[in-house]
């Protein structure tokens, strides 16, 4: 099995724990794909889905999609488009803080700036 | 300092005093709500029905014209004639830490919501022109009378509606303006402070849009709410450590075409409101609340309804 596919069952399982729509079949049904692909994924036969899948399997899972995202190798496409928007600024403040323990990373807030008036 | 919160949707000015204490810290987030008919009687306070979206103005900064750009602060949708209130939450880190008493100036279209004066950064230590955060949990309007307020109507500036046109003759400003002050470490320490209940934030409402002149605010409906008489004096209250934000509104259209965000929803008809059938929020007047502006109860009722 992949990482991804042994994450989504795991996280799948320990739902169904409490509650049985967390069934192969039903969570398949509600994200929208076959109960046979998602099978094939977890057993990791079949690499991971579309990112929009992938997110979709997020939300139903409760589990942030970007932490699935990146199990599947990838980085959501809004994050992309942001960093390749500037591409040289958001490179550099990512490699900077690369190794950079959580707490400093969390403290780069935005403030609201205040002018003239 | 002040941060928008929470990240990705922001409708919530958390302002923090971050060098003075951890709990010295307030919510502030605007709310659509209903509008109470400006008939002469007074009104309960209407609920709100969630929060409008705020952004960083220097985030949209190159859609406007530099006298605007040089505000800074925040940037807001409102569709013309629907009501505000402003609300005020905790937001010390621990729950079951007391709540730092904050002064909150409100200008609109700097004029004191209060007073009906001038916005100026002092706090006015003879007429009180402030309210005293946590004591103070929202403001639906411009303080007219002790017990009453004259609800807040968004307007676009240039129609002589709102107050600040009233009052001063010109349509510079609009928008909100905001100035917090905490009260100084030494005052706070010789306090006894009692715990305050935190109501908790509401859930954004959000959605739905039009187009384009800024809005300010007219004087509408009478709601009855009073304003707290600051029970400390104004000697407490730190102003070397002032905090302030300017909060420019503008319509849906505009906002959506500056952020390219979808739509603000349409405001609620009072119908709707009726049909939900949510419960008006009750307050009872105090005989020591502030006596409020004169000038502002007199303000003619013009063609907002």
């Amino acid at each position: 099995m992949t990482h991804f596919g042994q994450r989504v069952r795991e996280l799948r399982e320990s739902r169904r724990n409490d509650d049985p729509s967390f069934s192969l079949r039903q969570v398949a049904q509600r994200i929208g794909i076959e109960p046979a692909y998602l099978s094939k994924i977890e057993r990791g036969d079949l690499p991971a889905p579309s990112e929009a899948t992938t997110v979709r399997l997020a939300d139903e899972l409760g589990e942030d999609s970007d932490v699935l995202l990146a199990l599947a190798g990838k980085v959501s496409s809004d994050l992309q488009a942001i960093i390749r928007k500037r591409p040289k600024l958001f490179a550099q403040l990512i490699r900077e803080l690369k190794n950079a323990p959580e707490h400093a990373v969390l403290r780069i807030v935005r403030e609201v700036r205040d002018g003239k008036w | 300092m002040i941060t928008l919160e929470p990240n990705g949707r922001p409708s919530t000015l958390h302002i923090q005093f971050p060098d003075l204490r951890k709990n010295a810290a307030v919510f502030v987030h605007f709310d659509r709500t209903l509008r109470v008919p400006a008939d002469g009687s007074d009104y309960p306070m209407p609920p709100s029905l969630g929060r409008f979206p705020l952004r960083h103005l220097d985030d949209v900064a190159d859609r406007l014209p530099a006298p605007i750009r040089e505000r800074g602060g925040v940037i807001m949708p409102m569709y013309p004639s629907e009501a505000l209130t402003i609300r005020f939450a905790e937001a010390a880190r621990d729950y079951y830490q007391d709540s730092y008493p904050i002064a909150l100036k409100i200008g609109l279209g700097k004029v004191n919501a209060l007073t009906g004066d001038p916005w100026s950064d002092a706090l006015n230590p003879i007429n009180q022109d402030y309210l005293v955060f946590p004591l103070q949990e929202s403001l639906d309007g411009y303080c007219t009378a002790r017990g009453r307020v004259r609800q807040l109507i968004a307007a676009e500036l240039g129609n002589g509606q709102t107050a600040e046109e009233q009052i001063s003759g010109q349509a510079r400003h609009g928008g909100i303006q905001i100035a917090a002050y905490p009260m100084k470490a030494s005052e706070y320490e010789k306090l006894e402070i009692y715990k305050i209940n935190w109501a908790g934030p509401l859930d954004p409402d959000v959605e739905s849009a039009l187009e384009m002149r800024d809005i300010g605010f007219a004087a509408g409906g009478h709601i009855r709410e009073s304003i707290r008489r600051d029970p400390y004096g104004a000697h407490v209250w730190d102003q070397d450590f002032r905090s302030r934000c300017f909060v420019t509104v503008v319509t849906p259209a505009r906002w959506s075409e500056m952020t390219g965000e979808p739509p603000l929803s349409q405001a609620p008809s009072p119908s709707d409101y009726a049909i939900v059938g949510l419960p008006w929020l009750e307050e009872y007047i105090r005989d020591d609340a502030l006596e409020g502006s004169a000038r502002i109860a007199a303000l003619g009722k013009r063609a907002i309804d």
